[in-house]
This record gives C-alpha cells, sequence and structure tokens, in this order.
C-alpha cells in the first residue's frame, strides 16, 4: 500500500479517534497530521511484524497520549498546517453527546472505546494498547455500560 | 430517552473535515525539523567553539597551575554538560510512537524523570563546576592586573555567580520542577490505569 492510499484508507478513522480522545476539531486535526507525518518518516520502516492498521492505531494512539505532555511546552497552532480554528458544522447533538462522554472517560479507556467502536478485533486493541485481550473484553464491556449510563443522563438533562 | 444507544452509527457520523494536502502537511513538517535541528547545531556549535578556545589558550603557552586547573574544569564542565544533554535529546527525537500504549507510556516516563534530572541536578553540577573553574582561571589574569582591577575583576565575577546560583538557577529550576511534576504525575495516573487492569483477569 502506497502512503497516499494510506492515507486516503485511514485519515477518517484516525481523525475520529482523536475526535474521540480530545473532543476538539483542531486539536485532533492536527494531532491526526502528526500521526500521518510519522507515518510517512517509519512506513519504510514497516516490517509486517503487525498488520497495517495495527501499526497506524498505535502511532495514533501514542500521539494522542503525548498530548498532556506538549499541551504545556507547545501552544496548539505550531503544526506544520495551521488549519482555520472554524467550528465545526452541527452534526447533531447525539454525535456530539458521543463524543462529549468519551472524551470525559480516563484516557487508555477512551483509547480502547474509540477502537472498539471503530471496528477494530479486540486481539488487535489488545495489542494496540499493551494488554490481554480478556482485559480489553471486560474493559470494552465496563466502558460501554458507562458511557450508556453517562449518554442517557446527559440526553435526560438536555 | 433512548435504551438502546447504537454507539457505533453515531461514532461513523461525525463530521470529518476534508483531508489537507498531505505533501504540504510533509514539507513543512520538514522545514520544522530542520529549523529544530539547526537551533541544536547552534547552542552545540557555541559550546564547542568555546571548549576548542580554551583548548589552544592552555596549549598556547605556559600558564600557571591555576589557569591550567580553572580551564580544564571549564572543559570539563562544558563536555560533560554537552554530552549528558545531547544523549537525552538524541533519545526525544527518537520516536517511540510504534510500540504499544503500555511500553509509550513506560518511556514517556523515563524520558521525562530524565529531564527533570538534568535540568535541575546536572545543571546544578555543571554551574558549580563552571563557577570554581572560572575562579581558578581568574587568578593569573587578575595578578597581572593589579590589586585594584584584579579586585574588581574578582568582585564581578562572584556577584554575577551568585545571582546566577541564589536567583536565576533556582527560579529556573523552580519553574520547570512544577512543570515535570504535573506530566510525570498525569502520566504516571495512566500508567496506572493499565497496570491496575490486572485484576480484570
Amino acid at each position: 500500500m502506497s502512503f497516499e492510499e494510506i492515507y486516503d484508507t485511514y485519515y477518517s478513522k484516525i481523525f475520529r479517534l482523536c475526535m474521540g480522545y480530545m473532543n476538539d476539531h483542531g486539536w485532533a486535526q492536527d494531532v491526526t497530521q502528526e500521526t500521518f507525518i510519522t507515518v510517512w518518516q517509519k512506513l519504510s520502516q514497516f516490517r509486517n511484524e503487525s498488520a497495517l492498521g495495527t501499526w497506524i492505531y498505535r502511532i495514533a494512539s501514542n500521539h494522542c497520549l503525548r498530548q498532556l505532555e506538549k499541551q504545556s511546552k507547545m501552544p496548539k497552532g505550531e503544526m506544520p498546517v495551521q488549519l482555520e480554528d472554524k467550528p465545526p458544522p452541527d452534526t447533531g447533538n447525539q454525535v456530539a453527546l458521543l463524543y462529549r462522554c468519551i472524551a470525559e472517560l480516563p484516557e487508555i479507556d477512551r483509547i480502547i472505546i474509540s477502537l472498539e467502536l471503530e471496528d477494530v478485533k479486540q486481539a488487535e486493541i489488545a495489542t494496540i494498547v499493551g494488554l490481554s485481550e480478556t482485559n480489553i473484553r471486560v474493559k470494552v464491556y465496563r466502558i460501554k455500560e458507562k458511557l450508556s449510563q453517562k449518554f442517557k443522563k446527559y440526553e435526560h438533562q438536555y | 430517552m433512548s435504551t438502546n444507544i447504537d454507539f457505533k452509527a453515531l461514532w461513523q457520523q461525525q463530521h470529518v473535515d476534508v483531508k489537507p494536502d498531505i505533501k504540504e502537511v510533509i514539507k513543512k513538517a520538514g522545514r520544522l525539523k530542520k529549523k529544530a535541528r539547526n537551533k541544536l547545531l547552534w547552542t552545540n556549535g557555541v559550546l564547542i567553539a568555546v571548549t576548542i578556545y580554551y583548548i589552544l589558550f592552555l596549549c598556547w603557552s605556559n600558564h600557571q597551575i591555576t589557569t591550567l586547573m580553572g580551564g580544564t574544569l571549564v572543559i570539563i564542565g562544558f563536555v560533560g554538560y554537552l554530552v549528558i544533554s545531547n544523549g537525552l535529546l538524541i533519545d526525544l527525537f527518537k520516536s517511540h510512537t510504534e510500540v504499544d500504549s503500555f511500553a509509550y507510556l513506560k518511556k514517556l516516563l523515563a524520558i521525562n524523570r530524565k529531564q527533570e534530572f538534568i535540568q535541575t541536578k546536572v545543571l546544578k553540577l555543571y554551574i558549580i563546576t563552571l563557577s570554581i573553574g572560572v575562579t581558578l582561571f581568574m587568578i593569573g589574569p587578575a595578578i597581572k592586573m593589579g590589586v585594584i582591577w584584579g579586585s574588581v575583576v574578582y568582585i564581578c565575577l562572584f556577584a554575577w555567580m551568585a545571582f546566577a546560583y541564589f536567583y536565576l538557577i533556582p527560579r529556573k529550576i523552580k519553574k520547570q520542577r512544577a512543570e515535570w511534576a504535573a506530566i510525570i504525575e498525569k502520566l504516571q495516573t495512566i500508567n496506572d490505569q493499565l497496570t491496575q487492569t490486572g485484576h480484570l483477569e
């Protein structure tokens, strides 16, 4: 797969993963770009030890985790292509609510549920996060429960 | 109120903006990397140039033992700081993003702890070595200057050292320590989310 094909195939998936983690359009776009820059830099070293998707999701998840460290050091807006800071289009209350609920979860839970909702197999999620498949299965079940409760609570409020 | 929420369907409905031109992104990323590398080369270049100057100065003619000792200490300080801080920078520039999140967090924690150590303890040691080195180095030239000018030079030198050691450095260290502590604490919290998962099995 060429880099352009990877970019076309995975851009939306990675953007959603970043949105699930940050719930901020501009920030998620910045981190998506960072992810693809790393993919572009490292693609020649990719040795098929894992599936290409797993490898890309790993890079994206780690870039998300890295944000907490960069937050205090690099002001938002120093990314290569500074995208216009316009508000995201109204995608419907329920979609916004879901992303808001996910962004309120602990960091690792955000990554796990985002990958699960992106239809990544649990065995793959386990290798991306570094936990066993059993752990992931239990975690996904608990996160979904927590998410449903949060979602219903907010839905009731608004 | 919803009863069975289809999270997957909702998840996929998230609006994704038009993709930026990846070639432009890569071009600008390259420029940023070059800028960071130039800054690093410039800092190292200045330190290396001063080190070479000291070496040449010490080798050029016969000096008092204090000048030799001072010059050697300054060189040791420069070289030590260069080696340690560059070792860390190499680690920082290496991308570790391909490992799993668990391993990545561990690596981040280790780098941050190392960074904290360098920015606080190593920096203090560097300043002490440099101060002793310069004090010894200046004894010879100060004697040649005579009592009055020699005293003026030493008063200025000690005043500057005291200002740097008791005001500038502690201020910098305090600020950085607060930053590192916040980062390390946050990293540790996320790491705990993974390590405390063992009981789920």
